[in-house]
């Protein structure tokens, strides 16, 4: 028994000394964070200073000494101060002088910080390059692609930054990995020059299906406007995949331009879109609104009276788009034979 | 004492005493499990900047999302809320206020602030086989194209999420409790783990920690940066360490594994067609919350999905906590209970592997160690006075025992405040680490007992099948900008 109570008190000895030795970490590492803040705040307030050699730096003049990175504390305030620049207010000639300082003051730390095994330097540091444009490190990248350290959140990161420095091996990743996060197609699509995305659009079918979807959707928010580009969409009126219809009836809708062809095409077949899920019924009705032809307005009057309410009120918008909607809304309010359709012209008839 | 009784008495007490050290031997060591798991995890990511939200934040194709924000007796607070949730940042979302049969003002200044005008027509179901009460009125701001307001008859909390979530619009949704307080980039730090998620890995819901405001100044409806501050109040103080604890600990140790049984209902954003396909939220009970997420979990072992659901640690999201007792009370009775309905109600997943480690593993935690456990402490007090009276207790050995209990209780605590400082960095000033350190110190010797009482009150209460509506809540005004609501309509 006596020595049960013993290795008992002796747990709790032990316990006890770990209790207060927490305490004390905790409250060196408070003390001294709150030193290193308030040492990095001033420097960094100085820097933000209208005359400071930071700010005549960024409006064009040379670097001077002042603003050398000599300890880590400069260099992570001059990495909020820019990656705060670059996020709110920065000016493409600050963008690229930012860019220019950071490859030449912080590509060799960069580099060195890559080879940390904690994770989350090593991710800071990619974030960084990311933001600040370090195309000269181009290189330590696909080196770092290669190590078996490299996360998968690096890896995304990289591949980012890969497609916004236009790399050849972009294309590789784009067609080879059918299981990368969706929105990272996207990111890496998004920055791509328009010829490489050209490419797609010429070999659209050849191009993987896990890709296609999410090349529309790029070129949509790019508001590319080419020849080959309104064919492809419209060819893709009669696609299998309605993910693909879709897709394509939202990028006509931003298009802006339908040929004559595809629009009788459209109109013929009519009564089949009439009978697809609500999703193409609202982005169809959109396009109507979009395009603005005479022949689509008695289509328009049958769907402000759809099922769904979303393709009701979509309708509503389209129509108040032509020439005379608000008007023919008015109109639609009191004369219409449906009820929610009536209703529906009633609420959008009122001004925003 | 009859002599044949004795000695039985004798070994019911030796047996009862085996088995509560080898409970306790095993709630010690889960415990450290839990903690070891999220000391790694907040480790790894200690440091990581905010600009890792850039992406997210500037996509146009991060998914767009609806807030659904239950309101019920709101008229102080409920137009800074919706004013904070319209200047949240993210790309595309809508805020869906719903008006919970309130009796007070909770309609009128909704509709005056924000100049709604109503919506006729909208048929308002999403598939969602869960009956809903009667909706009275739909509006939608003239001000705001991304704000509408519903007013409906009183059904409770539950209820109110169920009509939102009808008319919601997005593929995912927000729940929110309309006292919440979100940070500006909260809704981007919940997608994050979406938005990034691969094909075949579906996230399902996602939740974050949630912080307490009391203490702290709410400017312009955010907790501002550097404006968290620890409450002078003993009993938050004291919450504080077991928000701490349960989020940083609990919560983060049993998402890397997902065994998550529970997305705080003050914030938690949820993939819209899985919660229609589990049938929604459940009405007519307390633990809504965490009956969804079980009711997931299950429908993810059923169809044999990879699906997830994740918890990530930045706090984004800041409520008030009771300052006195008799509310606290209230509301630890009112959980203890929802615990107890959650777990009753889907009893037949404890330790079933069908459901993997949520059967075998989540599950049994609940219900051996976070709802029994008040019982079997007072089971153990129990044991030591009757024991100490039929002189079978070394008490210098069970005095020392005791201590060494406490100062592994409060190195927990202190080591929940370490993983904040890792991860959050939110207490700043050195006093306040400080009270922190001493409260977890003092929680043994009446925060804890106090718990376990009510607690065990709560489990009784619910074994005798009491049910409960909307949370009863008492503000104090200034730190939210509410006063206190008006006492729940039964229905």
């Amino acid at each position: 028994m006596i020595g049960k109570t013993l290795y008992t008190l002796l747990a709790g000895i032990v316990l006890f000394v770990l209790l207060v030795s927490l305490y004390v970490v905790l409250l060196v590492r408070k003390l001294r964070g709150k030193a290193y803040a308030v040492r990095r705040d001033r420097w960094m307030n100085d820097m933000n200073r209208p005359d400071s050699s930071l700010s005549r730096f960024l409006a064009g003049e040379e670097e001077d000494e002042c603003l050398l990175p000599l300890q880590p504390m400069h260099v992570e305030a001059l990495e909020d101060i820019f990656s705060n620049r670059l996020k709110l207010f920065s000016s493409a000639k600050e963008t690229e002088k930012i860019a220019l300082f950071a490859g030449k003051h912080f590509s060799d730390l960069y580099r060195e910080r890559l080879r940390k095994s904690r994770w989350s330097k090593r991710m800071n540091t990619l974030l960084y390059m990311e933001m600040f444009r370090m195309t000269n490190m181009k290189n330590d990248l696909l080196a770092h692609l290669a190590r078996p350290v490299c996360t998968l959140q690096e890896r995304y990161t990289i591949y980012r930054m890969l497609s916004v420095f236009h790399d050849a091996i972009v294309h590789d990743v784009l067609l080879e990995n059918p299981a990368l996060p969706p929105s990272l197609y996207r990111q890496m699509l998004y920055p791509l020059p328009l010829a490489q995305l050209e490419s797609y659009i010429r070999g659209f079918d050849q191009t993987p299906a896990w890709l296609q979807p999410h090349v529309l959707d790029v070129l949509r928010v790019r508001n590319e406007r080419t020849a080959e580009l309104l064919e492809l969409l419209e060819r893709l009126l009669a696609a299998d995949a309605a993910e693909l219809r879709i897709r394509a009836l939202k990028g006509l809708a931003a298009f802006g331009d339908m040929s004559q062809d595809s629009v009788n095409l459209l109109l013929a077949n009519m009564n089949v879109w009439q009978k697809r899920d609500w999703p193409e019924r609202l982005m169809l009705v959109r396009l109507m609104g979009s395009i603005r032809e005479a022949e689509f307005l008695p289509y328009l009057d049958y769907f402000i009276g759809d099922g769904a309410y979303l393709v009701r009120s979509e309708a509503a918008t389209s129509i108040a788009k032509y020439q005379g909607g608000r008007e023919y809304l008015n109109w639609l309010s009191l004369h219409h034979t449906d009820r929610f359709a009536r209703e529906m012209a009633e609420e959008r008839r009122r001004p925003h | 004492m009859n002599g044949s009784l004795q000695p039985l008495i004798y070994q019911l007490i030796f047996w009862l005493t085996q088995l509560l050290i080898i409970y306790v031997v095993v709630v010690t060591a889960f415990y450290f499990v839990l903690f070891v798991i999220a000391a790694r995890q907040l480790r790894k990511e200690s440091g990581l900047q905010l600009i890792q939200y850039e992406d997210v934040l500037h996509s146009t194709f991060t998914p767009p999302l609806s807030i659904l924000v239950p309101a019920y007796n709101e008229e102080t607070g409920i137009v800074a809320s919706t004013r904070s949730l319209l200047s949240i940042h993210y790309q595309e979302f809508e805020v869906i206020v719903i008006n919970d049969g309130s009796t007070d003002l909770t309609k009128d200044v909704m509709i005056r602030e924000f100049a709604m005008v109503e919506m006729k027509g909208k048929v308002q179901w999403s598939g969602l086989q869960q009956p809903t009460q009667a909706i009275k009125g739909i509006y939608r701001s003239f001000r705001h194209p991304n704000l509408f307001f519903i007013d409906k008859e009183n059904g409770g909390k539950s209820d109110a999420l169920n009509v939102g979530i009808n008319f919601s619009k997005y593929p995912y949704f927000v729940s929110l409790d309309g006292d919440s307080v979100l940070d500006r980039d909260a809704l981007i730090k919940v997608m994050k783990p979406i938005v990034e998620a691969r094909p075949g890995e579906e996230i399902i819901a996602t939740g974050g920690s949630v912080g307490i405001a009391n203490g702290s100044q709410i400017q312009s409806g955010h907790l501002a940066s550097g404006a968290v501050a620890l409450s002078r109040n003993r009993i938050v103080v004291m919450q504080v360490i077991e928000y701490l604890r349960a989020f940083l600990m609990g919560r983060m140790g049993l998402s890397k594994y997902n065994l998550l049984l529970i997305v705080s209902g003050a914030f938690g954003v949820f993939k819209k067609s899985w919660v229609i396909e589990a049938g929604g939220y459940e009405v007519n009970t307390v633990g809504e919350d965490m009956e969804l997420v079980v009711r997931l979990h299950r429908l993810v072992k059923e169809k044999k999905s990879k699906a997830r659901i994740v918890y990530i640690s930045d706090p984004v999201c800041w409520t008030e906590v009771p300052e006195n007792l008799q509310v606290l009370h209230r509301q630890r009775t009112r959980w203890h209970r929802g615990l107890f309905e959650s777990l009753w109600k889907h009893k037949k997943m404890f330790l079933n592997p069908r459901y993997g480690g949520i059967g075998l593993i989540s599950i049994p935690y609940f219900v051996l160690i976070e709802l029994l456990g008040p019982v079997v402490e007072l089971l153990g007090y129990l044991c030591i006075l009757v024991g100490y009276f039929l002189d079978v207790v070394n008490v210098q050995y069970a005095v020392i025992l005791s201590i060494v209990m406490l100062l592994y209780g409060s190195l927990l605590s202190m080591g929940a405040v370490l993983l904040e400082e890792w991860g959050l960095h939110k207490y700043s000033r050195l006093s306040d680490m400080s009270r922190l350190f001493l409260f977890a110190l003092s929680e043994a010797f009446w925060y804890r007992p106090m718990m376990t009482l009510w607690r065990f009150e709560g489990f009784v209460q619910a074994l005798s099948g009491r049910r409960a509506g909307w949370g009863e809540m008492t503000r104090k005004s200034g730190i939210m900008g509410m006063k206190p609501p008006n006492p729940p309509v039964a229905k």
